[in-house]
């Protein structure tokens, strides 16, 4: 599997980070554009809304901004910034969740792919297929145990190694395996059991 | 099928084996009927799992980020910034204190029951991935100690 967090990379990063701890701000706007499509990407497939994706990554970006005079070049930088959106994203979940309970309303960050238009294109069918497979995802995942669903989002949707999963998330590459076993377990289970409700 | 040979299947299939680890459990597959079967099953299980496709992060977003940084406001501070001045947020976090406890204090159990039955009914089902989002932080810790 390609790393797409590539030494290569990191260590440009490093060096950006270290001019904006100088207060070169163009170097910042470069690592900002450099990682923003696929920090806002990771937090939108976390928080499944696109809008609280962007104020996630941006906070992220913000602190490393802040930290860039602190943070010792050791590792990948964007496994660091990977690392604090995870939590970020996770913290903002937990703060939704009780949100929620208080106002007893229905979590707005929740996809409704059935609610938008469908327009008479030829590909319509195409178009509701997909979503239908979307939907089917989203249900899939969201009964997954929270830290079997971040493996399986880092693994599946991000494509990273087992190893670097296990630094952005602080666990071992073992646990790592172990969760991404059990989350296709859970996986195989709610398929066999939708099949059975299915053929009865 | 051993939970280990599972393990390495799902190794082959993200792509954690080495060379020669892989190039043996392909040959083991070739020759095993059931583990074929159960690592076809896997990839198809793994390849349905499809998701909207992200769209690119729009160019004013940089600048956003940029300006904020170096301005040294947080989102949150922006935003709140951006959208009342002090003493309309002072009054609305008052307000929505008093709305919290006289809506504790009207919702009767009953209520709370009538809204729990119809909030299930009309649960979307991406909705009930996001309700499920914050029920298993016990399964974090269980499962580290097995």
């Amino acid at each position: 599997m390609p790393n797409v967090l590539s030494d290569e990379t990191s260590e440009s990063d490093w060096q950006l980070l270290s001019r904006t701890a100088e207060g070169d701000e163009e170097a910042f706007r470069q690592l900002v554009e450099r990682h923003q499509d696929r920090l806002v990407g990771l937090c939108q497939r976390l928080l499944g809304d696109r809008e609280e994706a962007l104020d996630a990554a941006q906070e992220v970006f913000l602190k490393t901004y802040g930290k860039a005079g602190s943070l010792q070049p050791k590792g990948e930088l964007f496994t660091w910034m990977y690392r604090v959106a995870t939590n970020h994203c996770l913290n903002r979940i937990r703060r939704r969740k009780l949100a929620q309970f208080l106002s007893l309303t229905p979590d707005p960050g929740a996809e409704s792919p059935s609610l938008e238009p469908v327009d008479d294109a030829p590909d319509a069918l195409a178009t509701l297929e997909s979503r239908r497979r979307w939907r089917q995802t989203l249900e899939a995942i969201g009964a997954l145990p929270e830290s079997q669903r971040v493996v399986l989002i880092l693994a599946r949707f991000e494509g990273l190694p087992y190893r670097q999963i296990g630094e952005i998330l602080g666990i071992s590459e073992g646990a790592v395996e172990s969760r991404l076993f059990r989350a296709m377990r859970h996986l195989k289970r709610a398929q066999e059991s939708a099949a059975s409700g299915v053929s009865r | 099928m051993d939970r280990k040979t599972e393990q390495q299947l799902i190794r082959l299939l993200v792509g954690e084996l080495s060379d020669e680890a892989a190039q043996n459990l392909r040959l083991r597959l070739e020759n095993e009927s059931e583990l074929q079967h159960a690592f076809t099953a896997l990839q198809e299980r793994w390849q349905t799992l499809e998701l909207r496709p992200l769209e690119a992060v729009h160019p004013s977003f940089t600048s956003r980020v940029v300006r904020q940084a170096v301005t040294g406001l947080s989102v949150e501070a922006a935003n709140l910034g951006r959208s009342s001045p002090l003493w309309a947020r002072a009054t609305a976090a008052v307000a929505l204190a008093g709305g919290i406890l006289v809506g504790a204090l009207l919702v009767s159990p009953a209520e709370s029951e009538d809204w729990t039955a119809w909030n299930a009914v009309e649960l979307t089902q991406a909705e009930a991935y996001w309700e499920t989002l914050g029920a298993s932080s016990d399964d974090l810790a269980q499962e580290d100690l097995q």
